[in-house]
């Protein structure tokens, strides 16, 4: 103990109880493992985020803006069917969760809330991108997870799309080729199992792959011309994984 | 024996690193310490006496425990009162006393300085006396109160209150701001009565 007279009463008492209790300062490492997992938390909470961007991503490129606005007439389930709203959602969460977790580590509360939502959204757009441009990740988020779950395959998958492509009358019709005789003519199953006649129109728009092969799955934009024959004026390929769910429903 | 006066030159965080190696040093940071955190809890809260010294010793117990925890990344004096405004808190939390009838006991000198701040005398025809800015502190909202306390009585830069309050510069200058702004409104409010 210090010689010195002055010490106050409560320096004593103090050095009492914590030598009568056994008092120990805690060790470093559950502060430093305290402060580790909260940047573990920041940065699992920014990659969700810039996964969810990626779904979005891969909704937005997958989307047939153009056919909606004519095929839903309902503009409820138009915006619905439009706008990923359930992965905006876990994007909104995970940004609020990391927004939390920056905020909680040593210095974070320094930072001003919009300093650290700017830096959370940034940090999950460059990693989104990234990803859904070499990796093609939002794509195959969104197949795993629509091959796992029915309710996600149902309502919230790109690939959901399928009664929009199911309105011959509107002169849209998907499903996968069955055969091709000639490159203007081919035959294609639609979603109810009907087999459709096909026959390409000279000036027909086709995206993507340019050559129609047995198999290949289809979104056709025309017009019905009989009972199970359509006349093609703009093949769209649906994303690889969709239409094998589909078969599988 | 160590002889105290030794280390009276040995800053706060030489003074952990000592602590850290043997506990005898811990009675330094508080002597150093304990005056002006009573007053600090004295200022914030309704404690009695009593009460203000056991919280005190749960501070500095509480301080013992997570020293490891102090990095220099914020000076020692912003994280001992950062523990004493929580446990201050949590006893008020715990206890559910409002605090109503604070101390200022000795702060005449600055709660003169608080009474001639340009931005709350602006508008208001007098200069305030220190037992009329009491009155005042004592009518305002906690969050309000603590940080004129903390910028005022306990002499304070933004940094450090930002520190110690764990808000962002920016939050730390608009409460300081609005805490102006409500000291003026419920001084509006008293003048009435005070010049009764």
């Amino acid at each position: 103990m210090f010689k010195n007279p002055t010490v106050s009463n409560l320096s004593e008492k103090i050095a009492a109880e914590i030598k009568e209790k056994k008092i120990e300062p805690t060790p470093q490492w559950p502060f430093l493992l305290k402060n580790y997992f909260v940047w573990i938390f920041f940065a699992f909470s920014v990659l969700v985020g810039a996964v969810a961007f990626c779904v979005i991503l891969d909704i937005f490129s997958d989307n047939d803006w153009d056919v909606y606005g004519f095929a839903i007439t309902n503009p409820i389930e138009r915006f619905v069917a439009t706008i990923p709203l359930v992965w905006l959602a876990v994007l909104g969460l995970f940004l609020v969760l990391a927004f939390y977790n920056y905020k909680h580590t040593r210095t974070g509360y320094r930072a001003e809330t919009y300093y650290i939502l700017g830096l959370s959204i940034v940090a999950s757009i460059i990693i989104g991108v990234f990803f859904h441009f070499n990796f093609g990740l939002g794509g195959k988020v969104d197949a795993f997870l629509a091959k796992r779950l029915a309710f996600y395959r149902k309502v919230i998958s790109a690939c959901n799309h399928r009664e929009v492509w199911t309105h011959p009358e509107k002169g849209l019709l998907g499903g996968a080729v069955m055969s091709v005789s000639v490159p203007e003519r081919f035959s294609l199953e639609d979603f109810q199992g009907s087999v459709w006649q096909m026959q390409v129109d000279p000036h027909a728009h086709i995206r993507g792959k340019s050559m129609i092969d047995e198999n290949d799955e289809l979104k056709v934009i025309g017009e019905q011309t009989g009972e199970n024959s359509f006349r093609v004026f703009e093949i769209r390929h649906w994303r690889p994984d969709c239409m094998e769910k589909k078969r599988e429903e | 024996m160590l002889d105290k006066n030794t280390y009276v030159d040995k800053t706060d965080e030489e003074l952990v690193t000592l602590t850290l190696k043997s506990q005898d040093f811990f009675a330094c940071l508080i002597d150093r310490y304990e005056p002006k955190l009573m007053r600090y809890i004295r200022r914030i809260s309704s404690l009695t006496q009593e009460d203000a010294e056991d919280l005190l010793q749960e501070i500095f117990v509480k301080v013992y425990r997570n020293l490891n925890d102090f990095k220099t990344d914020l000076k020692f004096s912003s994280w001992i009162y950062r523990i004493a405004h929580n446990q201050v808190i949590s006893h008020w939390r715990k206890t559910r006393v409002s605090s109503q009838v604070l101390k200022f006991e000795g702060d005449e000198d600055y709660l003169k300085m608080l009474a001639s701040d340009e931005d709350l005398v602006q508008g208001v025809e007098r200069r305030f006396t220190a037992e009329e800015v009491k009155k005042i502190l004592a009518q305002m909202d906690e969050k309000y109160r603590e940080v004129l306390v903390l910028k005022f009585l306990e002499g304070q830069d933004y940094k450090e209150i930002s520190d110690i309050l764990k808000k962002p510069l920016g939050t730390v200058a608009t409460l300081i701001n609005r805490a102006k702004k409500q000291f003026g409104k419920i001084s509006k409010e008293n003048n009435i009565e005070f010049n009764v």
